[in-house]
């Protein structure tokens, strides 16, 4: 197969080479920004959100309403009935990996990111 | 040419394709993720069911802030009796009294109760001078102290995490990742390697990332569970010398084989100052990450996972 190759095929490996390099360092400058976020009650996925649209959602938690605000690509929870508030307390988040956990309510918020398995916190 | 397209297009398409299963278990105070790949449903379904019961079972066991868990009712009357499960894993928690030179004491429980209530119900600063803290006595697999008690929040989770991994191991089921807070057990990975983050202490963001398979992380910090007081931060691991929060960094992160032992070890280095941690850890074979008091990141010499 490299015998076979011509000046053409060089030419296009070197291009695709390049902009894979450009892309690897424009995502290595750049923090990135969560899209979506993904919202579970315990272990079920309950709501998809996407973070372009400025909404509010409201989902059933183990103590009842959580209240979800999605503003400029940023979540947060707005209301939750638990003893101390943290998830509310916590404010918004953006960044993929990151999470909201409100553990009373079993509300787990998380913005996906890919290219982390797992986070030790 | 066009060999060379479809070569690229089947090395994108393998990038991607990471099938896995994953539950959510809330025991122990904590989230605990599980994702298991390369399996079949049936018998994924069946290891969740078991791994939820191996972690319900411990939570029973050691939930210090129950009063109807095992160890609430050792720690009200020290000659009852218990089950192996807990025995062992006090046995577990008094050897490292030794290995850390009393820093690591898991009778402990009057210290830490005080200064939970302390965090919980915002109220003075405690007075802790004149709670004495004893070393467990165990003779003959019997314990001869008159009362006790022990709080095994320092190694609990490390030690049934371990248990967890060891039962997915045992089933086949060797392709893993275990979450369980502050402390991750992996098996093997379909890639070769995870990507296990490491959060910042200080900051939303991940400040490092280990890249490896069969390996267990562990961090152990004081900025998850605080309260502030006088401008003072007060957390959840207590200096058994100063009786105090410890207070010499902001966290301590241990990478080694056993999730068990790296939990004990993290708490162990929390609570001595870095140079001296450094020394400690000659003697085990882990890596360690520390994020000092002035934001400043330092490896173990010889860190193997950049």
């Amino acid at each position: 197969m490299v015998l076979d190759m011509n000046k053409n095929d060089i030419r296009l490996i070197v291009i695709i080479i390049l902009i894979a390099l450009i892309i690897l360092f424009i995502f290595s400058i750049t923090k990135k920004k969560a899209k979506i976020a993904n919202v579970y009650y315990g272990n079920d996925l309950i709501l998809n959100i996407n973070l372009g649209i400025d909404k509010t959602y409201e989902v059933m938690g183990e103590n009842g309403k959580v209240v979800i605000e999605v503003l400029d690509d940023k979540i947060r929870v707005v209301e939750e009935n638990s003893p101390y508030h943290l998830c509310s307390k916590q404010g918004f988040i953006s960044n993929a990996g990151q999470s909201i956990i409100c553990l009373p309510n079993k509300i787990i918020i998380k913005l996906p990111n890919e290219d982390i398995d797992t986070e030790v916190s | 040419m066009k060999k060379v397209v479809l070569l690229l297009i089947l090395l994108l398409l393998t990038g991607c394709n990471n099938n896995y299963y994953s539950t959510n278990l809330f025991y122990m105070d904590t989230v605990i993720n599980i994702k298991i790949y390369n399996a079949k449903q049936e018998k994924v379904e069946k290891a969740f069911k078991e791994i939820e019961s191996i972690y319900q079972k411990y939570d029973n066991l050691t939930d210090f802030y129950d009063q109807n868990s095992e160890l609430s009712k050792l720690n009200n009357n020290v000659n009852i009796n218990i089950s192996d499960e807990l025995w062992q894993l006090i046995k577990f928690g008094d050897e490292w009294y030794d290995k850390s030179n009393g820093l690591l004491n898991i009778n402990i429980g009057a210290l830490t109760k005080v200064w939970h209530d302390f965090r919980e119900n915002h109220t003075e600063l405690p007075d802790v001078k004149n709670i004495v803290i004893e070393r467990l006595n165990i003779v003959d697999d019997r314990i001869t102290n008159d009362n006790v008690n022990i709080d095994l929040g320092a190694i609990a989770k490390g030690y049934v995490t371990q248990i967890v991994g060891e039962y997915l191991k045992n089933q086949g089921l060797e392709y893993y990742i275990i979450n369980a807070g502050g402390n991750v057990l992996v098996g093997k990975s379909p890639k070769g390697y995870y990507n296990i983050g490491i959060a910042s202490p200080i900051s939303d963001e991940t400040f490092e990332i280990i890249k490896g398979e069969n390996i267990s992380v562990v961090t152990s910090g004081g900025y998850e569970r605080f309260y502030q007081y006088n401008g003072n931060l007060y957390h959840h691991i207590i200096d058994p010398n100063t009786k105090y929060p410890a207070n010499y960094m902001k966290s301590v992160t241990v990478i080694g084989k056993n999730s068990g032992l790296c939990d004990a070890l993290s708490t162990t280095l929390f609570l001595m100052d870095i140079e001296s941690g450094k020394e400690f850890i000659r003697d085990y074979d882990v890596d360690v990450i520390w994020f000092t008091n002035d934001d400043e990141i330092i490896k173990s010499d010889g860190f193997r996972y950049e």
